[in-house]
């Protein structure tokens, strides 16, 4: 368990918003705490995966569409508030109301069925676009290759000589690379 | 009859300058104690103070072999080579100051199993010249089978200092060197300073695994075994590997390559099947490629030779087809 101050400086720290003195405490800090290090990198890969992600626009139109859809199925439904108006009585037609009733009946389970079948339509095409639009891509990455031959030649010359490591590298730094 | 006496002790006197002077004319044999003095010249450096002059030799993408000379002083632990500065104490514990940031590596629970060079490597040992004045030991490298030498180190007889590092290709050129050419007489260190990190430093820390899309195979190439795994701050992942020789770090980040970001001076190239952009620098070279949402950064000073097969090791794009179709499907998902 860390200190919430501490995580909240280390998430600072890979944002890039200390000054200098609270990065020196903080790598200090993360040097002495194995479980620091731990959350430091937790907030990279979050940082990293929320980076990842696109902002998500939905084409215009795609909402109202969506509105009239559900306002065009409202009169087959039962959703309607106390202050709605009165439905016509052939849409409320009784049991023993004849034949016109019937095909009354009918013809509204059929268009309501069309309707269900156009916002289900609707709703999968929707979410088959946010799926295709908010999928993350591959963000683009650019290696610091000379900060990573640093990296490589501090490690190297743990195991053998650093002398020529260090020379080979001190003569490596006026190039492109490095800068 | 002793004048044929005093001649025949004259020539037999002169094959046993021309043995000592030539390496592997007279040259023992006994991988172990090539390993020994190759093992050692880190505790030299630990244990001397010192200051000279080096020469490093690389041979450049142009083909052409560079020449540069730098000086070097090594005093109470801080190791500097113009601007560049380390601390070399008893520990693993490294800072290298680049041109602009610095670097601490340490090995937190790490556990360094390097492979013995003289698994890979033909090791015989011999008398060396003299480097910036001082006697040397050679220990040659030699894969088994190989005409010429993959690499030469000279050792100082009476420090263990390494003096002189050369490396070759399958034909026998020089493609690398770093070697004193002046050095003053190494004196024995004092306990060398603890020196806290500097400001901007920061940390590679150990892990005992990596997680994916990362691919960390066991051993990679050659004789190449994986020797460390770290994370630096940025999220990187760097694996560490090594033949008990040459060193090979591959570091891997989630992401697509942007190959018009990268620094210019490189040349691209294909491995392995991969299309790569190489660099060419004086302690080896670095290359640069990516494949199924993960970027990798090569490092290493290994042969050319050694690089294929290495690299061969790490996925590519380039796989069975039912492997490319998979990757397709399965990689926006990847996250």
């Amino acid at each position: 368990m860390t200190d919430p101050f501490a995580e909240d400086l280390v998430s600072g720290y890979v944002d890039g918003e200390l000054d200098a003195p609270e990065r020196a405490a903080v790598e200090a800090a993360i040097a002495e705490s194995p479980a620091l290090g731990d959350v430091m990198i937790e907030v990279v890969e979050a940082r990293d995966a929320v980076r990842l992600l696109p902002m998500v626009d939905l084409p215009d139109g795609v909402l109202d569409e969506i509105m009239a859809n559900v306002a065009a199925a409202d009169p087959v439904t039962d959703h309607a508030g106390p202050d709605a108006e009165p439905r016509p009585a052939a849409l409320t037609a009784a049991p023993d109301a004849g034949p016109a009733a019937d095909d009354l009946a009918q013809a509204r389970r059929r268009r309501r069925f069309r309707v269900e079948r156009w916002l289900a339509g609707g709703a999968a095409a929707v979410i088959l676009l946010v799926v295709l639009v908010a999928s993350p891509q591959p963000n683009q990455v650019t290696p610091t290759v000379g900060r990573l031959v640093d990296n490589h030649t501090a490690r190297a010359s743990d195991d053998s000589d650093p002398t020529t490591q260090l020379a080979t590298l001190a003569v490596a730094a006026p190039m492109a690379l490095f800068r | 009859m002793r004048l044929r006496a005093g001649l025949c002790c004259l020539a037999v006197a002169g094959m046993l300058a021309v043995a000592c002077a030539i390496p592997g004319v007279g040259a023992s044999t006994d991988p172990g104690r090539g390993a020994q003095l190759l093992d050692g010249v880190r505790g030299a450096v630990t244990g001397h103070d010192f200051e000279g002059v080096m020469v490093v030799q690389w041979s450049g993408s142009d083909g052409k072999l560079h020449r540069q000379t730098v000086p070097v002083r090594n005093e109470d632990g801080q190791l500097s080579v113009r601007g560049m500065a380390a601390t070399v104490g008893p520990g693993p514990s490294e800072v290298v100051h680049g041109n602009d940031h610095a670097l601490v590596m340490w090995s937190e629970a790490e556990d360094r199993a390097v492979p013995a060079a003289s698994r890979k490597y033909h090791l015989t040992v011999a008398s060396g010249p003299h480097v910036a004045g001082r006697s040397t030991t050679v220990v040659e490298a030699r894969v088994g089978g190989a005409k010429h030498a993959s690499a030469r180190y000279y050792i100082d007889t009476e420090t263990g200092l390494l003096l002189r590092s050369q490396q070759f290709d399958p034909t026998g050129r020089l493609v690398r060197g770093v070697s004193f050419v002046e050095i003053s007489d190494p004196v024995a260190a004092a306990a060398p300073n603890t020196t806290a990190a500097p400001s901007g430093a920061y940390a590679a820390r150990a892990t005992s695994s990596v997680p994916k899309p990362f691919h960390a195979p066991a051993r990679a190439g050659r004789g190449y075994a994986l020797v460390g795994r770290y994370v630096l701050p940025s999220g990187t992942v760097q694996l560490f590997y090594s033949d008990g020789l040459f060193d090979v770090s591959v570091f891997q980040q989630k992401g697509r390559l942007d190959w018009s970001g990268l620094p210019r001076g490189g040349v691209d190239t294909r491995v392995a099947g991969r299309t790569a952009r190489q660099y060419v620098i004086p302690g080896g070279r670095a290359l640069v490629w990516d494949a199924r949402g993960v970027v990798y950064t090569c490092v290493t000073d290994a042969p050319q030779a050694d690089l294929a097969g290495f690299v061969g090791a790490f996925p590519s794009d380039n796989g069975s087809g039912w492997d490319h179709a998979v990757g397709v499907v399965l990689a926006p998902f990847s996250w």
